[in-house]
């Protein structure tokens, strides 16, 4: 196979979720003049943005201040947020959901006509702003309407295989198209990885299943680090395929039960019982299944019966709903099956608070992207955010790059394309290993020795097997060379990239002796502020070689506690 | 139990479409999606359908189940299968790419050709905004229901009225330009009003009513469709 077809762009956007498109809306509007491709393997509206439902936190609010936002995100963060970036995140958050609005968002009004806020947790006052209950799917589609409206060039269903560089200096990416299998060479000066989290690469996950995290390997491969990628947020409550039961159902009074019929809160918490802390409740909901205490499909139950289908049917009926369609389970007649599901990829693609990568040219936001404000641990509203205020400033700092530098130098680029399409030549063949049973094997790998309780011998063997698993990879074939809407070719080249995410999140994790945030190990079950108040950052040299390094925390103002409590 | 599922298969091309069957071992809580899964993972890789959140949000994973649009995330397999041989299709009033990817393009122009977004003169937001002073409460009701479309087009594929016209916008469409039409921040009012009495437009719908009964979020686009008829009336008499 070859090359069929080549552009030539200013910016080439890789994602269309909502950093992807408010980056690519930004400069539509603010710089007509330069040329702009959004390429994403799905439709723009089926990016995974839509699935977040809770809101979108910004201190507009009068008495509001985003100072108490900035606080409150590096204390939620468990002090590994740097804290120029969390300033710009808070700062900013105002003017992302001003833009939203004038872009058409149906944000939910109070009784004075003001933006709508909602409690959220680790804030101190309501700061979440809402499109009901369906807010990421709202402002999604917001976006890709003026996206319409601005005329941008969006190549949708494009998967993007490679990614092409000069030593440091970017040079475009290569992609083909699944309704028509063409392959397309994306020349451009710049781009910007906007491809969203890599939870899929745990077997119990919230996310889409095409969040693959495409995006951070491709940057990893091209000589990117990986920032704090040992941080994944886990969410005590999915169902067995991961769709998230929210906090409400046991906001309303829903028991945790294991197979003994017991409410086992009782041991880990008994004040709070199935309210404590999400960390604590997921970590309990895990031990009673690690300890034989599941059932024998490997959750605990949701027990709602005993508040009666009146107030199952008027206070949760999209949780009913949800277990229904989902799991097959009425909560009036059944306990719903619940375990824990890892819903956020904290660490990314190490950007400066510029969005810009170590790479010329190469840039990205989103939850791709590790500025980093999230720190150990992201409070929620802050992902929506995230997404949108580093979407918009990329939207900015990408045409300040553009005219302060020339184009990149093209010598040598037909040789590099040529190995490029060797590499992606070579993946076709008869004989080779299954994709499912080595996705499957990594899958079981992440939970096992990277889940929510991590300590040395666990993670030390985890390493070892992910290794070997990655390894494995490099004998992979695909046997169908059609490139129209083959799935068996897509699952295979994102299951390189996963691969890629977890090895990196492995190697970080395993030398982190300490627990901070979504990173908890027994063997270190406090948090060490003198040996790694630090971001771990993980290189990739041509031959795969995995290498860690750290680097300090930006402190500017505020000092980090050395204990976080709520 | 086994579930057997009969699904269309199409490869990409000119080739001719054919059917095919596949067993499939069905645990309770599994979805037609996941069905969708194993068949791709243990029998056939190279078996073609659109899938992202599995969760009814994204809009992707719509296709024909026993002859009626769905989103296979949302459908339960095991009860479905007890009942027999289930027909799996790619949607309706489009081309097919591959087994069950339909080519979405007339859907999307007419989607694009409603002009779907908000045009305001001037550059700023709304510091203070009041949707109950300019909406009443059914048309804010039905713009909600508005914002909840996904664009997983089984109303499309489903609609009689597009069947016989392929000049008609179809629901969804309409759906997005009573989304604007009401908005009382949109510019384009007038614009939006001609586009709805014009061939093709919103004034042309059947009232056959499918796109109600099809659509997996309860968008209701028949009675978005309805007040714009309404207020079409209004503005004429």
């Amino acid at each position: 196979m070859q090359i069929n077809e080549r552009f030539n762009y200013d910016i080439v956007i890789m994602g269309a979720g909502l950093a992807g498109l408010s980056a690519a809306l930004t400069v539509a509007e603010q710089h007509p003049d330069l040329s702009v491709a959004v390429l994403s393997k799905v439709h723009p509206v089926r990016s995974h943005s839509g699935a977040a439902q809770g809101g979108i936190n910004a201190a507009v609010a009068a008495d509001d201040k985003w100072e108490d936002h900035y606080y409150d995100t590096l204390k939620g963060g468990w002090f590994l947020g740097d804290q120029d970036a969390v300033r710009i995140l808070t700062e900013q958050a105002p003017q992302a959901i001003y833009n939203l609005d004038r872009w058409g968002a149906h944000f939910d009004r109070d009784e004075h006509g003001h933006f709508a806020q909602r409690p959220f947790g680790g804030q101190r006052r309501n700061r979440t702003c809402y499109v009901a209950d369906k807010t990421g799917h709202a402002l999604l589609n917001t976006l890709y309407e003026q996206a319409v409206r601005l005329n941008v060039d969006v190549f949708d269903e494009w998967f993007v295989f490679d990614l092409i560089h000069h030593g440091d200096e970017f040079l475009g990416l290569l992609a083909f198209a699944n309704k028509t299998g063409t392959i397309g060479y994306f020349a451009a000066k710049t781009c910007l990885l906007a491809t969203g989290g890599a939870g899929r690469i745990y077997g119990q996950s919230s996310n889409a299943l095409i969040n693959t995290g495409d995006g951070m390997a491709l940057a990893l491969r091209a000589g990117a680090a990986l920032k704090d990628i040992e941080f994944f947020q886990i969410h005590p409550t999915g169902l067995p395929n991961g769709i998230l039961i929210t906090e409400g159902a046991r906001g309303e009074g829903g028991y945790l039960i294991n197979k003994d019929g017991e409410r086992f809160m009782k041991k880990y918490a008994p004040q709070f019982m199935e309210l404590a802390p999400r960390d604590l409740v997921a970590r309990s909901i895990q031990r009673e299944i690690n300890e034989g205490r599941g059932f024998d499909d490997g959750c605990v139950r949701l027990d709602l019966r005993h508040l009666g289908a009146e107030k199952i049917k008027s206070k949760l009926p999209q949780i009913r709903e949800i277990a229904m369609y989902f799991a097959g389970v009425d909560p009036i007649e059944q306990p719903i099956p619940v375990r824990p599901t890892v819903h956020y990829t904290m660490g990314g693609i190490d950007v400066d608070i510029n969005c810009a990568a170590p790479i010329k040219g190469l840039f990205a936001a989103g939850e791709t992207a590790c500025v980093s404000v999230h720190g150990a641990n992201r409070l929620g509203g802050n992902s929506l955010l995230d997404a949108m205020v580093f979407g918009i400033r990329s939207g900015e700092t990408i045409p300040a790059y553009l005219h302060a530098a020339d184009g990149p130098d093209r010598t040598g680029e037909e040789a590099l394309l040529e190995a490029a399409m060797d590499r992606f030549n070579a993946l076709f063949g008869d004989d080779g290993e299954d994709v499912p049973t080595l996705r499957r094997e990594m899958e079981r790998i992440m939970v096992a020795s990277f889940g929510l309780f991590r300590n040395q011998a666990l993670m030390e063997k985890g390493l070892a097997e992910m290794s070997a698993l990655h390894r494995r990879y490099a004998d992979v074939r695909v046997k169908s060379t059609d490139l129209v809407f083959n799935p068996e070719l897509i699952r295979a080249l994102e299951l390189g990239f996963m691969l890629e995410v977890a090895h990196a999140c492995a190697l970080a994790a395993v030398d982190r002796r300490e627990s901070r945030g979504s990173h908890y190990r027994d063997d270190f079950p406090t948090m060490d502020n003198a040996q790694f108040l630090r971001h771990s950052l993980v290189t990739r040299d041509a031959q795969g070689t995995l290498t860690l390094a750290y680097r300090d925390v930006t402190v500017t103002d505020t000092k980090p506690l050395d204990e976080i409590k709520y | 139990m086994k579930g057997r599922f009969n699904i269309f298969r199409k490869r990409a091309g000119e080739s001719e479409p054919y059917r095919q069957e596949f067993e499939v071992e069905l645990f309770p809580g599994m979805t037609l999606l996941d069905v969708f899964h194993a068949i791709q993972a243990e029998q056939d890789p190279s078996f073609a359908y659109r899938y992202s959140c599995r969760g009814a949000i994204c809009g992707s994973c719509a296709v024909r189940i026993n002859g009626t649009a769905a989103l296979a995330c949302k459908t339960q397999a095991l009860p479905l299968a007890e009942q027999g041989t289930v027909h799996v299709d790619p949607l309706g009033n489009m081309p097919t790419v591959k087994d069950l990817v339909a080519d979405l393009d007339t859907f999307w122009e007419a989607y694009d050709s409603v002009r779907p977004y908000l045009e305001r003169a001037g550059e700023t937001h709304d510091e203070v905004f009041f949707w109950a002073d300019k909406l009443d409460a059914k048309q804010l009701d039905q713009l909600s229901r508005a914002v909840d479309c996904i664009k997983c087009a089984s109303c499309f594929s489903d609609c009689p009225k597009r069947a016989e016209d392929e000049n008609f916008i179809g629901p969804q469409a309409s759906v997005q330009l009573f989304k604007f039409f009401v908005d009382p921040r949109d510019d384009l009012h007038s614009m939006r009003r001609d586009a709805a009495a014009s061939p093709g437009g919103v004034v042309d719908c059947d009232s056959h009513a499918n796109c109600v009964k099809v659509c997996p979020k309860d968008v209701r686009p028949l009675r978005a469709i309805n007040f714009v008829k309404k207020e079409l009336s209004v503005t004429q008499e």
